[in-house]
């Protein structure tokens, strides 16, 4: 629809309103789905899966709204605004493209075959285990740690250059 | 704008550096704030919410000019980055407590009607009540523009109320708790459909 503003001339506001409108019509459509696949997905770690996903997801917004900004910036010094439009219908056909290789399994948190791993910070009840059989089995698991700031990201860093400080 | 002189241009860098810092927002998120209660996340955005409406009544005032900064500083300062807080400590905290809550099978619709009800309270309700306080108590319009800074002291006193609404959020151990009570009734909801399923197929 957006497209249409690039084909056409429009000299009526109402026109550019209404497209505009469709426009957000179909992007709800799509946004519903992707929110429900997140939440969906976000259930294979009932403790920090939402926030993990949902910063990753916003991450991407985030770049692609920077991105966007920049290109709409340029293209509308440089060329005609009909040309940002253009490019959003492009943008959309993508999305309509990459739909038809979203499976069902996208709806299923877990898929057949998959081993889902217990996670350090799940508070999920398992089949036939008791809620205190799996608030110890969390306990259990949270005694196993290394100690706090001895592991992860910023110390497997450290270690690893004073390992190569120590080589040199 | 006209007042202090912003054109299109600027007002347009000042919206990029706005989604730039909005991925700031997430990564102080993601690196700091996942793990932390969502009442405390939202108790600090509201703190930060007072601050930012008394730092936007304070340009309203033109005290900014007062305490040496200018008007390009203090819009930066003021609305882009608390634009980053607010998406650390408001937005996600909100959208990723909601994720944990929702039953199963109604994700999409209840995500549609959280963004629904968002989109339309931060498009219309808001506009709407903004309007409706400035006809009825200040009068600002195009030609008029000093009781400008009257409406950023409201907002300002009204921001304070948020602090009142903290209760009701829910915290981790009650999410915990009420998800394992869904979970068994659903287990005892499912073992019975499935004894009932065996009894017809022992009728037949």
């Amino acid at each position: 629809m957006c497209a249409c503003l690039f084909f056409f001339d429009h000299d009526n506001p109402l026109e550019v309103v209404l497209y505009l409108f469709i426009t957000s019509l179909s992007m709800a459509f799509s946004n519903v789905v992707i929110d429900a696949i997140l939440v969906v997905q976000a259930r294979k770690d009932p403790e920090l899966g939402s926030q993990d996903i949902l910063t990753l997801a916003w991450l991407f917004n985030g770049f692609g709204g920077v991105v966007g900004c920049i290109t709409a910036a340029y293209m509308m010094e440089r060329y005609h605004p009909r040309y940002a439009f253009f490019g959003f219908g492009i943008w959309s056909l993508i999305v309509a493209v990459a739909c038809f290789f979203l499976s069902s399994d996208a709806e299923k948190i877990v898929i057949e075959g998959e081993v889902l791993k217990f996670s350090e910070w799940s508070s999920e009840v398992e089949s036939k285990q008791t809620p205190s059989e799996a608030e110890k089995k969390r306990n259990d698991f949270e005694a196993a740690r290394p100690a706090p700031g001895e592991e992860g990201f910023s110390h497997n860093f450290k270690k690893n250059m004073k390992a190569i400080w120590l080589c040199l | 704008m006209n007042v202090v002189g912003l054109n299109k241009f600027m007002f347009a860098m000042i919206q990029l550096i706005g989604q730039i810092f909005s991925v700031v927002g997430v990564v102080i998120y993601g690196a700091f704030l996942r793990k932390v209660e969502v009442r405390w996340v939202l108790f600090w955005n509201c703190v930060i919410t007072v601050i930012s409406n008394f730092f936007n009544y304070a340009f309203a005032k033109r005290w900014n000019l007062d305490w040496g900064f200018s008007d390009m500083e203090f819009i930066i300062f003021s609305d882009v980055i608390t634009n980053a807080l607010n998406t650390a400590f408001q937005l996600l905290p909100l959208l990723s407590m909601f994720a944990k809550i929702i039953p199963k099978n109604i994700e999409g619709t209840m995500f549609a009607f959280l963004t629904g009800a968002w989109n339309l309270d931060q498009s219309v309700l808001a506009p709407m009540m903004g309007s409706l306080i400035n006809a009825q108590f200040v009068g600002v319009n195009k030609d008029d523009q000093s009781g400008y800074s009257t409406l950023c002291l409201i907002s300002l006193i009204c921001s304070i109320f948020n602090f009142a609404l903290l209760p009701l959020v829910a915290l981790r151990k009650d999410i915990r708790k009420a998800n394992r009570e869904r979970k068994i009734q659903q287990d005892i909801l499912d073992k019975e459909s499935l004894e009932r399923k065996a009894q017809r197929l022992v009728k037949r």
